[in-house]
């Protein structure tokens, strides 16, 4: 009678070496990938926000931080710095020009509301009322034509607008990706690292210590999280440091439960006993079994939290008390965008499309690692 | 006179991303009125699908029928239980055929009272009004022996023991009675005594209530206290089919003879080593080619791995698929 | 039944003493609680006598004894802006927050609960692709950008709500919907995930082998299955909701406890920051306090032993 050769009781014909090898985890991975598509469109994602914020420079057409009121509140596309057009007419123009200008444009000169005399106030209102109509292109058209030798404004290209100070959006939102990249990693390593240790000495010394380890982390659950996040951050001030503090330490509950369950399961699990009963001492205990079966969890609920921390962040800078309104944060950003919502309201909007976006695609990713990592890190344990 | 359940050819494969598993492949057997035919095989050789197959119960993705016939004759007319649409299977099932399945805990609804559990059986296919199908129920529960039955109607199956468990299940089972009983493992999950008291229930309502009774086990042990006929199953084929004296006496399949020398014997007249069948259930992944017990068979020869050994009769109501002759001690000439 | 409700009970009691301890504690986080309180520009013999009538010149043990003594009978002092006492004013506030809670959460059962049952029911359909989108969304929108673009377009161009105040019975529409948005997302995925895992159980099984109706399967054994994990659900949700007023009832100008602390904030007072906090607190520990209760109701095997 022939022998088969051992085969994996998976029926796929491999052997177990070449099962276990690192090339075929890596396709096996992306093959996973490629079934949940939306898994892999949260990792794309995901990644392209992490770049964004790396190379932000690079990725932002403009300075974030450099205001030009003559750009102020313009919407997305091409548009004219109107505090130089208006300086360069007031210094050039008469009477009688301006009200050519307002003749070829159609515009009753008489009509116009000034606070005070002359042609340069009228001018003023002039460009006032043409950018609020959104011709000032026009303008620039009819003067050029008419004044080719004058010193014009060139146009400017902002992708998704400029805020009230003239500060072009999408720069914004694109370092934007540092605060709140920087927020949830961080926030997510000082928690998960806190957490995972109080959880493991909760799990695996148990008794009086996890009854009273248990005991906090009930209450501070039971308490309306945001609340005491927004009045903390309130009473410590405005800083990065101290966001990223507020969130390292109030998650710390969901991870140390996590940790704790997971030692449970396993300390009540088969193995712990057998490894108990072949000699294998705490410590080897320790590191050969609980740790590498955290890992999976964790991951994926550092991925959520991260997720959550990001969302938090924008939600305390949305009521001022996230990092100080000279650092672009999308928070910030809606704070500011919700005076303009009714006449410019792209300043509100894609901030928050911004974090849409980026909830989503770590909403994603981490509906993704929950479904593979942890029954594969199981199966990979035997 | 016509057999009450006529199984040909049944044919069952589940798609899934591993694979097609061929669950049960080429299953034929036959039931007689009143008569309790025992299907005996290992975990995973397809005896429940088989059954469930037959009530076209079979979760449809991943699972299909991919051919046979099961007609279903109910002193009336006939019916082929495999062509039938879901609201006329809906009447068959639980009206005429009836179920029991292995774990009483996790087969019973934790959050409903037993008895509403019971009644509405009684309510959806005998068309009883709630009162009349609650005296029915109390009858009922006190028929398969539980104790102080009115009062229990209310109770939740967490307050029940395993045993008083399975005889509610036994009760939903027969509350419309039906004229097969379909039991799988029932006894798996109870202690021993409890498991001979409820043997003890089965052939008592059956033959009170005249049904015929499928019972499926891995225990030969429960089949030679209950059964009229055994049908020993491996790798979703039919290895051997017999009146039960003549399995035990007689048996013709290698497999059948392993089952019944790792039994352990109070006759023995010395202490014997309990022979098991060493190796591991088949591999179900591919289509069967040759015969499936050959890679565990101490008897298998070149032929075994040629082709599928098909059922040939080796006695009255006696059929075999191997093709090895256990008593001659040499292959069939005639297959 | 009634010892798990007790220790239930008492460990509400519990939180609720280490919640005044973290209310306690929490304006001298910084340092001097009196810094915080008091405008930058104070003089010095203002902080002083500030100091003074507050009491926190005494010592800290002392301070705290005080605090707890007061707290228990729901002395939280005076608000620091409108001078009068703190409580009663946070209590009057409560009714428009559970209004507006309340609104959102029968609004996120009345959408996700049928959506996620047809998902679980049909996994891959429409109305379950719909639901997953919508549980998806759910928990990556933000509450206070959905509140802004609705605003802009169901208030603002199209007019059919207003866009802030409580007065007339349209008002409570959008923000409701905004409030309950967050708990639509996790009910769905809830409420699929538990009618997927029902549906497998054995006694699921035994229901089909009976030939019963699928409706009455549907409703009768998998529903009443499901309730026992989406009550707690619901109940975590509504007390979430309670931390959100605060967005919303800012962006609506609904009067409720949430605009009270936004507000509060601004004005640095802290006597009615507090008393809100353990106020909201308070309302939290009492839900899930509920919330057990309504899980014995639902689960038999808990009434019946634990």
């Amino acid at each position: 009678m022939t022998q088969r050769p051992e085969t994996t009781d998976k029926g796929t014909g491999l052997t177990i070496d070449e099962e276990r090898g690192w090339r075929h985890q890596l396709a096996y991975v992306g093959r996973l990938l490629w079934r949940d598509k939306s898994g892999m469109v949260g990792l794309v994602l995901f990644l392209l926000i992490v770049f964004s914020a790396i190379f932000a420079p690079l990725v932002a057409p403009h300075d974030p931080l450099e205001q030009n009121l003559g750009f102020s509140k313009k919407s997305p596309g091409w548009s004219f710095d109107a505090t130089y057009l208006r300086e360069v007419l007031v210094a050039n123009f008469d009477e009688d020009q301006v009200r050519a200008l307002c003749f070829n444009l159609d515009v009753d000169y008489e009509g116009l509301l000034t606070l005070g005399e002359g042609p340069a106030e009228k001018i003023k209102a002039l460009v006032n009322l043409l950018e609020d109509q959104g011709r000032i292109a026009e303008l620039v058209e009819i003067v050029g034509h008419l004044y080719p030798e004058l010193p014009l404004p060139e146009r400017a290209f902002f992708l998704l607008g400029t805020d009230s100070l003239g500060r072009d959006m999408f720069s914004r939102i694109v370092y934007g990706t540092r605060v709140s990249l920087t927020v949830g990693f961080f926030g997510v390593l000082i928690a998960g690292s806190i957490g995972m240790i109080i959880g493991l000495v909760a799990g695996y010394v148990g008794g009086r210590v996890d009854n009273v380890v248990m005991g906090f982390i009930n209450m501070i659950l039971a308490l309306p999280y945001l609340l005491f996040v927004v009045v903390i951050a309130s009473i410590l001030g405005r800083s990065l440091v101290n966001v990223i503090l507020i969130f390292g330490i109030t998650d710390v509950p969901i991870f140390a439960r996590t940790t704790r369950g997971e030692v449970l399961r396993i300390r009540e699990s088969g193995y712990v006993e057998s490894a108990v009963s072949i000699g294998a001492g705490r410590w080897r205990i320790l590191f050969d079994h609980i740790l590498p079966n955290l890992i999976g969890p964790l991951v994926t609920v550092a991925t959520f939290e991260m997720s959550g921390m990001i969302f938090y962040e924008a939600g305390l800078g949305f009521l001022g008390l996230s990092v100080p309104p000279s650092v672009p944060s999308w928070g910030n950003m809606l704070a500011a965008g919700r005076k303009y919502l009714i006449t410019s309201p792209w300043i509100a909007a894609f901030p928050g499309f911004a974090i849409m976006l980026t909830s989503l695609a770590m909403n994603l990713l981490g509906d993704w690692l929950r479904d593979v990592l942890d029954p594969r890190l199981r199966r990979t344990q035997r | 006179m016509q057999s009450i359940l006529n199984v040909k050819n049944l044919r069952t494969r589940f798609y899934t991303l591993d694979g097609v598993i061929h669950a049960v492949n080429g299953v034929s057997f036959t039931l007689d009125e009143g008569e309790t035919l025992a299907i005996v095989g290992e975990s995973g050789c397809g005896k429940s699908v088989t059954v469930m197959s037959i009530l076209q119960m079979i979760p449809r993705p991943p699972g299909r029928i991919a051919g046979g016939q099961a007609v279903f004759f109910d002193g009336v007319s006939s019916r082929g239980l495999l062509k039938l649409g879901e609201r006329e299977m809906r009447q068959v099932r639980g009206a005429e055929i009836g179920f029991i399945f292995q774990d009483p805990l996790t087969s019973l609804n934790p959050v409903l009272t037993i008895g509403s559990q019971i009644a509405e059986s009684l309510m959806e296919h005998l068309q009883m009004s709630e009162s009349e199908a609650r005296e029915r129920t109390i009858e009922l529960l006190t028929y398969v022996g539980i104790p102080g039955a009115a009062q229990r109607y209310d109770d939740y199956p967490h307050q029940f023991s395993g045993g008083m468990r399975q005889r509610v299940m036994i009760a939903i089972a027969i509350s419309c009675s039906p004229k097969v009983l379909i039991a799988d493992e029932p006894t798996t999950a109870l202690d021993v005594t409890v498991q001979a008291q409820i043997v003890e229930l089965v052939a008592q309502l059956r033959s009170e209530m005249g049904m015929a009774v499928i019972w499926i086990t891995h225990d030969l042990g429960v089949v030679a206290g209950i059964a009229d006929r055994v049908m020993v199953m491996y790798g979703g084929q039919v290895a051997e089919r017999a009146r039960v004296d003549d399995l035990y006496e007689r048996p013709q399949h290698p497999y059948t003879d392993g089952l019944l020398c790792a039994l352990p014997r109070l006759d023995a007249k010395e202490p014997e080593r309990l022979l098991c069948i060493e190796g591991s259930p088949p591999d179900l992944l591919v289509p069967p080619t040759h015969c499936q017990f050959a890679f565990r068979c101490q008897y298998a020869f070149d032929r075994c791995w040629a082709d599928v050994p098909p059922l040939v009769s080796v006695g009255f109501r006696h059929k075999v698929a191997c093709f090895y002759d256990l008593e001659k001690g040499r292959p069939r000439h005639d297959v | 039944m009634q010892r798990y409700l007790l220790s239930r009970l008492i460990q509400a009691i519990f939180i609720l003493f280490g919640i005044l301890v973290l209310v306690f504690l929490m304006v001298r986080l910084s340092g001097d609680p009196v810094s915080l309180m008091v405008p930058k520009e104070a003089s010095h013999e203002a902080r002083e006598e500030f100091r003074q009538k507050m009491g926190f010149d005494r010592p800290l043990p002392v301070q705290f004894w005080d605090f707890m003594r007061k707290a228990v009978v729901g002395d939280f002092g005076k608000s620091l802006h409108f001078k009068k006492p703190a409580m009663p004013m946070v209590m009057k506030r409560l009714p428009a927050t559970v209004q507006l809670a309340s609104a959102g959460l029968i609004m996120a059962i009345v959408i996700a609960i049928p959506l996620g049952l047809i998902g679980g029911a049909r996994p891959g359909s429409v109305w379950d692709n719909i639901g997953r989108a919508l549980g998806l969304l759910g928990q990556s929108v933000p509450s206070f950008w959905l509140a802004l673009l609705m605003i802009y377009f169901f208030a603002v161009k199209m007019r059919w709500f207003p866009s802030f105040g409580r007065d007339e019975w349209k008002s409570i529409i959008m923000p409701g919907f905004v409030m309950g948005f967050g708990s639509m997302g996790a009910l769905v995925r809830l409420t699929r995930s538990a009618v997927l895992e029902i549906r497998g159980e054995d006694y699921i099984r035994t229901a089909y082998s009976k030939g019963l109706n699928p409706r009455r399967i549907y409703i009768r054994h998998i529903l009443r299955n499901a309730a026992i994990p989406l009550i707690s659900v619901i109940g975590v949700a509504f007390g979430y909701s309670l931390g959100g007023s605060i967005y919303i009832e800012t962006i609506f100008s609904w009067p409720g406890m949430g605009q009270l602390i936004e507000q509060a904030i601004g004005w640095r007072d802290y006597p009615l920051i507090q008393a809100i906090a353990f106020f909201t607190s308070v309302v939290v520990v009492v839900l899930n306090l509920l919330t057990d209760v309504a899980y014995t109701l639902v689960d038999p095997r808990i009434r019946y032993e634990g």
